[in-house]
């Protein structure tokens, strides 16, 4: 074999190498859980929903960052975890910022803001713990919702304590005697309000993930403009609540939280493990 | 001479080609009208394919990926139930969604339900539904409405085949508008409660001018017990004697029956007392 035929065999060997490892490297990382981005722009809240559901149900954590508009003006940057997303509104909670409810509705006053673009990052779960707990609407009266939250707040680590629930005002009379406008103003002031509907003697208000402190005061705030308008409150309604502790899973036992939402008369606990 | 065959022969051989290529253009003119399949995004587009075909006889079926105004992934196969002016209400493992997306420009008056990512359509010709539409019936609560459509069930079951079975009817009562008159029920949270805990649709019409009733539309028969308990909840005793009406109970089929499953269904079902009618048919269009 001549020096020249050596060499070019030599070559061809490390040719096969660099084949070889690319091929390996490529493999390698196919199979191994890495994170994953999503750069949606502009406001399609069904592909943002879907894509967070099925990354959800997959065990994947979401975390996103939003640049958009706030509803009154001006432009935002916010950046958290999703808790909510429907087929209209997002709601993400930032530790900054608090909860956010995001939509392309601009005609509604209680959307905080409209996304421009959205970056979402999914991956492992990691550090966060959600715990959604289901109450049934006669274990509390619709206007100390907040008092739910006070047990899982005991907890050290506790990030946040959200409650969803669908509640009513059912006056005496109807409500043309107070604006429909002023009802839907006063909620534009909660955050996590997802719909407002004034019609006959009633008042329903969606909420979805609002801080406890928000859930009750609101209602607590219709009911007083009623009063001083002299529309008397024949009684207010709740549906079912969901209660969503966020925690830091380091710090505290899931388990335990769970026993303690059980005594306060929970229903169905899940627990989820998140980025 | 030999010539002058090759060019008959060839004359006859391209006859039959413009014959067959003109059958084949007519085959395939008639065959556009009654044939679809294809995905489409907007509600609107599904509800304007869906009424379409379905005012001409012809049944649909696919699947929907899409999002729930409640905040799910819909990701199944069913069928089309039903079609409105801007909506189509698709019922899929049973339950039944109305379809809206968040594009339309034309919107009825309905609660939104599930935007979809993906209606996937395709026209199926080989079905077989029945109709049964129910005289007026007294009713407490929902009991003999519920024992009545429980009666057709029992009789179509019979038959043999697997059916799904969807209810729309109309309530009325002097007890029940009286009660929305004098504010005894608090009307929008029950119309709220329903939809959000049962399929299909649930609306209150009327007004101080004219009496309220109440309308149940391509409501699974299994969700007729969760309505009558939320309306137990909310209706005053002396309003719950309501009179049923327009009753219409829609039976769709696992597989089309044979010619005698079809016979004797049928003459099961016509015999029940309160029957007005039944019918077979390829799409529920009355």
């Amino acid at each position: 074999m001549g020096e020249g035929e050596a060499k070019r065999r030599a070559l061809g060997l490390v040719l096969d190498l660099v084949v070889l490892s690319v091929a390996v490297g490529v493999a390698y990382a196919a199979v191994t859980p890495r994170d994953r981005y999503f750069d949606i722009r502009g406001a399609n809240m069904v592909g943002i929903a879907a894509t967070y559901h099925s990354s959800a149900s997959r065990g994947y954590a979401v975390e996103l960052e939003v640049e958009g508009a706030w509803y009154a003006g001006g432009s935002f940057k916010a950046s958290g975890r999703v808790v909510y997303a429907d087929s209209k509104r997002l709601v993400l909670f930032d530790p900054q910022k608090g909860v956010l409810v995001l939509s392309d509705e601009f005609d509604r006053p209680y959307v905080n803001g409209v996304p421009s673009r959205i970056l979402m990052r999914i991956g492992r779960p990691g550090g966060v713990v959600r715990i959604d707990a289901l109450i049934p609407s006669e274990t509390i009266e619709p206007d100390s919702l907040e008092s739910l939250c006070t047990v899982p707040e005991r907890f050290e680590g506790v990030e946040a304590c959200l409650v969803s629930a669908t509640v009513g005002v059912w006056m005496e009379e109807s409500n043309v005697t107070i604006p429909a406008s002023l009802i839907q103003d006063v909620a534009a002031g909660r955050r996590g309000i997802i719909e407002v509907e004034t019609a006959g003697n009633e008042i329903l208000v969606k909420m979805r993930f609002v801080p406890a402190g928000d859930s009750s005061a609101l209602l607590r705030r219709i009911v007083e403009i009623l009063e001083r308008e002299g529309v008397a409150v024949k009684g207010l309604i709740s549906g079912p609540i969901q209660l969503t502790v966020l925690t830091d899973a380091a710090t505290v036992n899931a388990d335990a939280v769970g026993g303690a939402l059980r005594e306060i008369g929970a229903e169905r606990i899940k627990v989820r493990y998140e980025g | 001479m030999e010539s002058d065959r090759a060019l008959r022969l060839l004359g006859v051989a391209l006859d039959v080609l413009v014959v067959t290529a003109a059958v084949g253009v007519a085959y395939m003119k008639v065959n556009a009208h009654s044939y679809y399949r294809g995905d489409v995004r907007s509600g609107q587009s599904a509800a304007y394919i869906a009424n379409f075909y379905r005012s001409r006889g012809y049944s649909l079926r696919g699947g929907i990926l899409g999002v729930h105004v409640n905040g799910t992934l819909i990701n199944s196969t069913g069928f089309v139930l039903d079609s409105a002016r801007a909506t189509i209400y698709f019922s899929a493992g049973g339950d039944v969604f109305l379809v809206y997306s968040s594009d339309q420009k034309v919107r009825d008056p309905l609660p939104q339900e599930v935007d979809p990512l993906r209606l996937t359509l395709r026209v199926d010709r080989n079905v077989d539904r029945l109709l049964v539409s129910l005289d007026p019936l007294w009713t407490d609560g929902l009991d003999d409405l519920i024992s009545k459509v429980e009666e057709v069930a029992g009789v179509v079951s019979s038959g043999g085949v697997d059916y799904e079975l969807f209810v729309s009817f109309k309530l009325h009562g002097g007890g029940l508008s009286e009660a929305i008159r004098g504010n005894e029920v608090p009307i929008y949270w029950l119309q709220s409660e329903v939809n959000e805990e049962c399929s299909g649709l649930f609306l209150f019409v009327g007004s101080t001018v004219a009496p309220f009733y109440l309308v149940v539309e391509n409501m699974n028969w299994r969700d007729l017990t969760k309505l009558d308990s939320i309306l137990r909840k909310w209706l005053p005793a002396d309003a719950r004697e309501m009179l049923a009406y327009d009753i219409r109970v829609k039976v769709v089929f696992d597989r089309p029956p044979s010619a005698g499953e079809k016979a004797a269904i049928y003459e099961a079902v016509s015999s029940l007392e309160g029957v007005r009618y039944a019918k077979f048919m390829v799409e529920f269009r009355g």
